[in-house]
């Protein structure tokens, strides 16, 4: 008697169940293109991601680049304050500008290729 | 290693946007049925769902291949429903206090084609409504919907009981027909 109780409850939270599951149940949503959608922002994303230092990089080297120059260029006349035996050639151990500059842009354009050979 | 679980290790490994796509074709209909169940609002659920993908491909590494893909990345789509409701909530808080009335975004508020399960859902309380949706609406176990809502399992068994009993004091489930 217990057991067909206990059978009956099983039976008509199933039947519940079901009936709950018919009622949530949804038709598949078409994709009408929005997979290719969400891939567009992601690899929009993720080249905003990779440009973002070389960006900022760049900048900050166009922004430096004057302040620098006359730094390198009062190179020679500090190197005259120092006494000649603490830095016996100091201007002779600095590079050329010409030198930092090329450098400079090579350093950048090598990193913007290793991105896109990683692509 | 299921297919899922190859596609996210190439993912993981390469950053395979090819291998995400696919991932995205398989479930999108899911994540976008689930939250569209518990937003009643097409286009937000699908605003939704696109920013799920989003986090989805940030966090895919914290992935561990324990337990389904789907369930993992409907854990991704319900914190990102709950993190869009709270700012919605408190939009709607800002509005209150400066007076002004009718917030742009409702979830699950009204509807004015209301179907039987719209007004189910109308009963029970946001927690319920989505434990219900995983349920009934996307098939998961209990154990997999404690896993997608952080809720002991204990938890999930009493709110779905709890969610049961609200609907039927309310409605004669028995005599309700698909809505």
């Amino acid at each position: 008697m217990i057991s067909n109780i206990i059978n009956m409850a099983d039976k008509t939270t199933d039947r519940e169940d079901e009936l709950l599951a018919s009622m949530f149940a949804a038709k598949p949503v078409e994709d009408a293109g929005f997979s290719e959608r969400v891939l567009q922002k992601l690899r929009i994303r993720l080249w905003v991601q990779r440009l973002t230092l070389p960006v900022a990089a760049t900048i900050g080297f166009a922004v430096a680049i004057n302040p620098l120059m006359d730094l390198l260029a009062l190179m020679p006349s500090l190197a005259s304050l120092v006494p000649a035996r603490f830095a016996p050639d100091i201007g002779s151990m600095l590079p050329a500008t010409q030198s930092i500059v090329v450098g400079g842009l090579l350093l950048i354009g090598g990193l913007g290729a290793l991105q896109l050979l990683d692509d | 290693m299921t297919d899922d679980t190859l596609l996210v290790a190439r993912v993981v490994a390469s950053q395979d946007t090819g291998a995400y796509g696919e991932l995205i074709r398989r479930h999108q209909s899911q994540i976008r049925n689930f939250l569209r169940r518990l937003t009643r609002d097409d286009a937000l659920a699908d605003d939704l769902s696109q920013d799920t993908f989003l986090h989805g491909w940030n966090k895919i590494h914290t992935y561990s291949g324990k337990g389904s893909f789907i369930g993992w990345l409907l854990k991704v789509a319900y914190t990102t429903f709950l993190q869009s409701k709270r700012k919605t909530d408190r939009y709607q808080e800002v509005l209150v206090e400066v007076g002004e009335s009718g917030g742009s975004v409702s979830y699950a508020t009204h509807s004015d084609e209301a179907t039987d399960l719209d007004r189910f859902m109308a009963v029970l309380n946001g927690q319920e409504r989505a434990v219900m949706v995983l349920s009934y609406a996307c098939g998961l176990s209990h154990r997999e919907i404690s896993e997608t809502t952080d809720l002991p399992a204990g938890t999930v068994k009493s709110i779905i009981h709890r969610a049961k009993d609200k609907i039927r004091e309310q409605f004669d489930i028995q005599h309700h027909q698909h809505g």
